[in-house]
């Protein structure tokens, strides 16, 4: 077992790096990882034939540290679905009556927003986010790489954010 | 699990963030935030923590929430982040129902995200996944995470041997006196021998061979191959003597395993520290190696290359190079008219390779008869 341990702990935090910065949270996350994996190979799920133990371990890390995170999550905000409701791990994402009004306060000011934005930002934000279109889509209609356009609609969404940020210290110092 | 108890290797910092993690040890007071409390009382950092707040450790984000004065815009960013992703809601919700709001299972995710050893996914489930990526921050993120893979030898699987003790007394070397005696008698020998293969080759008369490739170190390696550097563009009597020397450009680079295709864009600069590059093509093939289109024309030029592996594009880099005239190296070219036609090519080979055209020059060399030395100077990188 402290071979194991010892052998695996690396590629363990490798994973575990990637979701968690706090030490303590760590160590439990690691904790929880390592028996949720001799639990699974008890269970005989690793299939040699299917691929190296070292990429099986680390899969079966990263679905267990979303997981985890999602209960975390879930934990933090409850949501309350009645019986027979066809989502019941996702809230219905559109706003109640009570919040319209900020809603379309906020929806001004994205708008505005996305107006000081350059055409190309802009079309790449319209395309997600209201065309619903892939990454595929976005790429093959601009004529980029996948890697292009996951890397320009960041930038497109931080230059948002820096507009944003703009009108939001001009509304501070004109209160 | 009677093992003592666990501490992180250094190996594992956490890859693309901060670098706190680079010596971790267990203390608790050395592994405070990342940023302190007082670093966002500096404007710029606040700021900057604010365009990447989606980026940011619960613990920071906890801070700047808390911050009276930054706390109410962090909500307001994170407001219009919602707003945006409520409308790819509503659109998916339009276009493909309300099932693309339930998050994928973590296998589904990492799948998409491509992790190690990642399993294929049916074009459409890629695409719903895709699509629900645009209403749903976490599952985002999540896949996100899968971007930076760990180094293969852990995945595939560690060495056998347990790894040494990482604190080892440096070992002390000692020499014995008699070794230093037979130093001055050895370094007159290995001078001896230098001068004498020296003088030989300069002796004996040479006969035009394959130039070696040349040595190169750090940016000017890598996987882009050809061309690099100067490219010439020929006057009409250099075309008509090399007719190669016209062809449209053959752009390389190194064949990268699990390679499904490549993508090759070319790039002509619009001069000016701030001008754009003008895109003037770009083609995925299934070869390491693409032929231009356009014909020649001087001018600074970039190429750029992807490679894509299992549906995934990932960048191998760019390269510069430039398309002139050059009036000295046409007239020595000029002057091979009256070498015999077996040896004019060959001569003007390493004559371009010499002046630094060696993507000319390989153009070239592939005109001439397939043979053993021909083939060993097209097989050669340049690299390390």
């Amino acid at each position: 077992m402290e071979a194991f341990v010892e052998r695996y702990r690396s590629l363990f935090y490798h994973c575990i790096s990637q979701f968690e910065n706090d030490h303590s949270a760590r160590e439990d996350l690691f904790q929880d990882i390592l028996l949720y994996v001799l639990d699974r190979l008890d269970q005989g799920s690793f299939d040699a034939e299917r691929g190296s133990f070292g990429t099986w371990l680390y899969r079966v890390a990263w679905c267990r540290c979303v997981d985890l995170k999602r209960k975390a999550g879930a934990r933090r905000n409850p949501k309350l679905t009645p019986v027979g409701d066809s989502f019941p791990e996702r809230a219905d994402g559109r706003p109640g009556p009570g919040d319209e009004a900020g809603d379309e306060e906020v929806g001004d000011l994205v708008r505005r927003g996305m107006s000081a934005l350059d055409d190309e930002e802009r079309a790449l934000l319209m395309m997600r986010f209201v065309d619903d279109k892939t990454i595929g889509e976005i790429s093959e209609a601009l004529s980029i790489s996948l890697e292009q356009t996951k890397y320009r609609l960041k930038r497109a969404s931080t230059a948002l954010r820096r507009v944003l940020l703009n009108d939001l210290a001009m509304e501070d110092a004109a209160r | 699990m009677s093992s003592p108890k666990p501490e992180i290797p250094d190996q594992n910092a956490p890859f693309q963030r901060d670098s706190a993690d680079e010596s971790a040890s267990m203390n608790r007071e050395l592994n405070g935030p990342r940023s302190r409390p007082d670093d966002l009382r500096d404007p710029h950092t606040a700021n900057d923590a604010l365009l990447r707040w989606d980026e940011l450790d619960e613990q920071l984000l906890r801070m700047l929430s808390e911050d009276p004065e930054r706390g109410w815009r962090l909500r307001k960013l994170q407001d219009a982040d919602g707003w945006l992703r409520r409308r790819a809601t509503e659109a998916a919700r339009k276009a493909v129902g309300p099932a693309l709001l339930i998050c994928p299972p973590p296998e589904d995710l990492y799948d998409f995200g491509q992790g190690p050893g990642a399993n294929l996914l049916t074009p459409e489930r890629r695409a719903s996944i895709d699509r629900h990526l645009a209403t749903c921050l976490e599952c985002e993120r999540f896949v996100t995470t899968l971007s930076t893979a760990p180094p293969s030898p852990l995945v595939g699987g560690m060495p056998e041997e347990a790894p040494a003790p990482i604190e080892r007394a440096a070992p002390t070397i000692t020499v014995p006196r008699r070794r230093l005696r037979l130093v001055p008698v050895l370094a007159t020998a290995a001078a001896v021998v230098v001068i004498f293969f020296g003088v030989r080759s300069l002796m004996t008369p040479a006969a035009t061979s394959f130039p070696e490739g040349p040595l190169l170190r750090g940016a000017a390696g890598g996987p882009l191959l050809y061309p690099r550097e100067r490219v010439l563009l020929p006057s009409a009597e250099v075309a008509a003597l090399f007719p190669a020397l016209n062809a449209p450009l053959r752009f390389e680079v190194e064949p990268q395993p699990e390679a499904d295709s490549y993508r090759f864009d070319l790039f002509r600069h619009e001069g000016g520290a701030f001008g754009r590059d003008v895109k003037l093509e770009g083609a995925a093939v299934a070869a390491n190696s693409f032929v231009a289109r356009a014909p020649r024309e001087a001018g600074r030029f970039t190429f750029e290359v992807w490679v894509t592996r299992r549906g995934l594009d990932q960048r191998l880099g760019a390269r510069d190079f430039q398309i002139a005239t050059d009036a000295a190296l046409e007239s020595d070219l000029l002057a091979l008219r009256t070498a015999p036609e077996s040896e004019r090519t060959l001569q003007a080979v390493v004559l371009l390779h010499e002046a630094g055209y060696v993507a000319d020059a390989r153009e070239l060399a592939r005109t001439l008869p397939e043979s053993p030395d021909r083939d060993r100077y097209l097989s050669q990188s340049p690299g390390r």
